[in-house]
Order: C-alpha cells, then structure tokens, then sequence
C-alpha cells in the first residue's frame, strides 16, 4: 500500500512538474525558414548527406524533403518540438507513403525511433509525386 | 559489523524538483536555458521508471554484493578513511563503466536512453533508463570495491551520492565555474561536451565527479567558445514515447543478430561500438571524427590556398 502511495504521489509530482513548464511556457515550435536552411541541418546532422537541387518545403514549415546530390537518397528534416529530427531515407527506408487530402503525406517509416510522420506539402500533384519517389527510395 | 543507511536519492528528490522549477523560471526569465514540456515530460516518465526499476533491481545487486563479501580481501569497516576513498575509487570505477557505456553496444543500449534528449537541462540528468537490468554493469565493475574490502553499504551510499552530485552539471544556466573547480571536479561546461554530438565533442568527458579521469586516461576536451554544443545523439528520435527511448537500441540489436550472417557478425553487432556493422555502411563516432577531421582539414587548406593566392594577386 505504501508503495502505491508513493508511486501515486511521484506520478502526481512528475505531472506537476510538467503542468509548470506548460504554465510558465517560453519555448515555439521550430519552423523551418527556407529549402537552404534545411539543406544545412541536414548536411551537419547526416554529415555524408550533399543537397542536391531539388527539394521541397512543407507549407507549414514543419518538413522539408532534399534529394541527395548523387539522387540515391532523399534527405528528410522534421521540425519535432522546439527542435529538428534528420533522417536519410535511402531504398527500404519507407514502410508506406500515404495520400491525404490537401496535399498532405502520411510517412511511414521502417525506423522503430520515428514510426510516422505528416508533411504538408499543399499541393496534391507535388505529394504524389514526392510519395511516390519516397515509395522507390 | 553493520550498518543501515539511509538511501540520500530519495532525500534529495525534493530538492531535485525544486532546482527544475528554479531552472525553469531561468529559462523563461533570461533565455538562456530550454526546456520543451514533451520533453521534460519524457525524461521525467524515464526518472519516474528508473526509479521504480531501481527499487526492484537493487535486490539483486544487494545479494551478489553481500554474497561475494565473504571473499573480501581485506575488511575496512567504516573508519573515515574508508569513506573518502571509496567515494574516489566508486568514481574512477564510474568513469570506467561510463566509458563502456559508449563503446561497447550492449551497455550504450541502456545508457543511450539518458542521452537521448536534444535538451540540456536539470530534467534531462532524469533521463535515465528503465532496463538496466540487462546489463547490471555497475554490479559487476563495482564487485572489485567490495572484494577490496569496502562493505557494500558504502559502496551503495557513495555510489548515491556520485549520481546525486551528477544532477547539477546537465545544466546551460551556469556558464563556468572558477578555473580551479574547473580543473579538478566534472562541472556543467565539462558535462555540456559530454552530451554534445558535434564530431569534436564525440566520446569525451565520461567522468562523474572528478574530471582528472578523463585527463589521464586521454579524453578529456573543453568546452569551445566557437563550437556550441547541439545536443542528442547522431540519429536523434523522433518518438517522445518513454517505451520507444528506453527499448529502440535493444530493438535495434535485436533486429541487427537476427539478420546477421555469422556468429562473429552477430557478436559485432552486441559488444562492437555503437554504429559498428559488418560492411562499414554505419557510421561510429571514431568513424565520424574522421570524416569531420578529414573536411577540416581539406577546408583548413581550401583557405590557406586561397589566402596565398590572394596575397599574391596584387603583385600580379
């Protein structure tokens, strides 16, 4: 009984602790600010990734998707939080790209670290085609 | 003779809390910390099971500890000196299995949950995993204290008290310390490289309390003024769930032997360093230091090439 006890009262102040730093707040969601920006995280963050020309930037700023220079992988950014995740989707990377309405792909990764991601593209041509790309790599 | 000691974690978890909502008001006031509630809720979720874990797994390490007792070399009892010296031998043992945890995959699988945060922060220090059961390794690199002839009680109370001291430094609200602290004890800015991915601060600074470990033994690196640390590890998560931080390293040796070719591969994969594989695809952080190394100094010369030819231009 005293262990649920302080299990409960531990649960309690870890919420707490969380509720204080959503109260006091000070933190944005990171955006992504253009393709060349982009280009530059994931260069830093893959460190063997080259940006090649053709890229794409989510409408909301939230993803940006780069073919590799040599076109064998595409280099995917994702703002997470107040921070970027990179990943290099190569062959196989990709469990399924899915359409949604407005433009928007649902990815699904092989990556037992990032399942599922959603980028907002805007335009249905241009997710069908980068879905599609992302499907073969 | 024996004694009971309090566990000093358990005191000192109130006051833990009160450093994070201090540090919290910091980051909100000056800007010079971050916190992001995800975040702070995940590595607090990794605390909270640690925690829990650690009350079930102590059991374990408490009887192979007293069992192994009875072939103690020598019986320090609990004078004064025996104190002092076993908080500095329980830490250079720390700085040891420290610097397994990064090397060796099987032990990074469970450290690699307390770096995996792309925060610093007091609730990062938290962060801790819930499976270090698998690899007890503390339990067995801390055997040789006991058979020494320190009682295990010691050992388990300095060995608190080095993880209690470990708190304060997973912190950007203190810039430095004065150069003699500096110089002898591990502190934030010393801690701040440990947690960096930059290629320069790659596998440095394993120490827990006293940072001469890292000096003898060839890893320590300081902090650069132009280098600031991006914190996280090379293939940062993309997930906030405590079950996926605490598993995906597991999972991913797990998947790794499964699809190995050969006995010596599949031991590749368990005890190699992190981001070994095979082929070489991978990347491990001797790996990318060389890479890093290899384009500073290609930039390095790059510059120096076009300085000369700028300086002879005007002659031309």
């Amino acid at each position: 009984m005293t262990t649920l006890l302080i299990l409960i009262g531990a649960f309690a102040a870890v919420s707490a602790l969380v509720g204080i730093n959503v109260w006091i707040g000070g933190w944005s969601t990171s955006r992504i600010d253009s393709i060349e920006d982009a280009g530059r995280v994931l260069t830093q963050d893959l460190l063997i990734f080259e940006p090649g020309v053709t890229g794409v930037l989510a409408a909301d700023g939230l993803a940006a998707l780069i073919e590799s220079k040599d076109g064998k992988s595409v280099g995917y950014l994702s703002a997470r939080g107040d921070t970027f995740v990179s990943r290099l989707i190569e062959p196989g990377s990709v469990a399924r790209a899915d359409l949604r309405d407005g433009g928007v792909i649902m990815l699904h990764f092989k990556d037992f670290t990032f399942p599922s991601a959603r980028i907002t593209l805007g335009d249905d041509n241009a997710a069908r085609e980068w879905a599609a790309r992302l499907s073969t790599e | 003779m024996d004694i009971e000691l309090i566990e000093p974690i358990y005191i000192a978890i109130p006051f833990f809390a009160a450093f994070i909502i201090a540090e919290m008001v910091y980051a909100r006031t000056t800007g010079k910390a971050r916190f992001e509630p995800r975040d702070s809720a995940a590595s607090l979720a990794m605390g909270l099971g640690n925690t829990v874990a650690g009350v079930v797994f102590a059991g374990i390490t408490a009887t192979w500890l007293t069992f192994i007792q009875q072939f103690a070399l020598f019986d320090f009892g609990y004078v004064w000196w025996a104190w002092i010296a076993a908080f500095v031998l329980d830490d250079f043992t720390y700085y040891w299995s420290h610097r397994w945890a990064h090397t060796v995959r099987w032990f990074w699988a469970d450290h690699v949950v307390h770096h995996s945060s792309q925060h610093y922060n007091l609730t990062t220090a938290l962060r801790q995993p819930w499976f270090g059961v698998f690899t007890l390794k503390f339990m067995w690199l801390g055997s040789w204290l006991v058979l020494l002839g320190f009682p295990p009680v010691m050992i388990a109370f300095v060995g608190s008290l080095n993880l209690i001291y470990q708190f304060w430094i997973h912190t950007e609200a203190i810039t430095r310390m004065p150069r003699w602290f500096e110089a002898v004890m591990n502190t934030p800015s010393h801690h701040r490289v440990h947690h960096a991915t930059n290629p320069v601060y790659l596998d440095r600074n394993y120490a827990g309390v006293f940072i001469i470990w890292d000096k003898m033994f060839g890893t320590f690196q300081p902090e650069l003024e132009d280098e600031r640390c991006r914190y996280g590890i090379v293939k940062n998560l993309g997930t906030w769930n405590p079950l996926r931080i605490s598993l995906h390293e597991w999972w991913g040796i797990a998947r790794d032997v499964a699809g190995s070719r050969s006995p010596k591969e599949a031991l590749g994969y368990i005890f190699a360093p992190p981001g070994w594989s095979p082929d070489g695809s991978r990347m491990t952080s001797k790996r990318i230091k060389e890479i890093w190394d290899a384009e500073r100094r290609h930039g390095e010369a790059r510059a120096s090439s076009e300085a000369s030819t700028g300086s002879r231009l005007p002659a031309e």
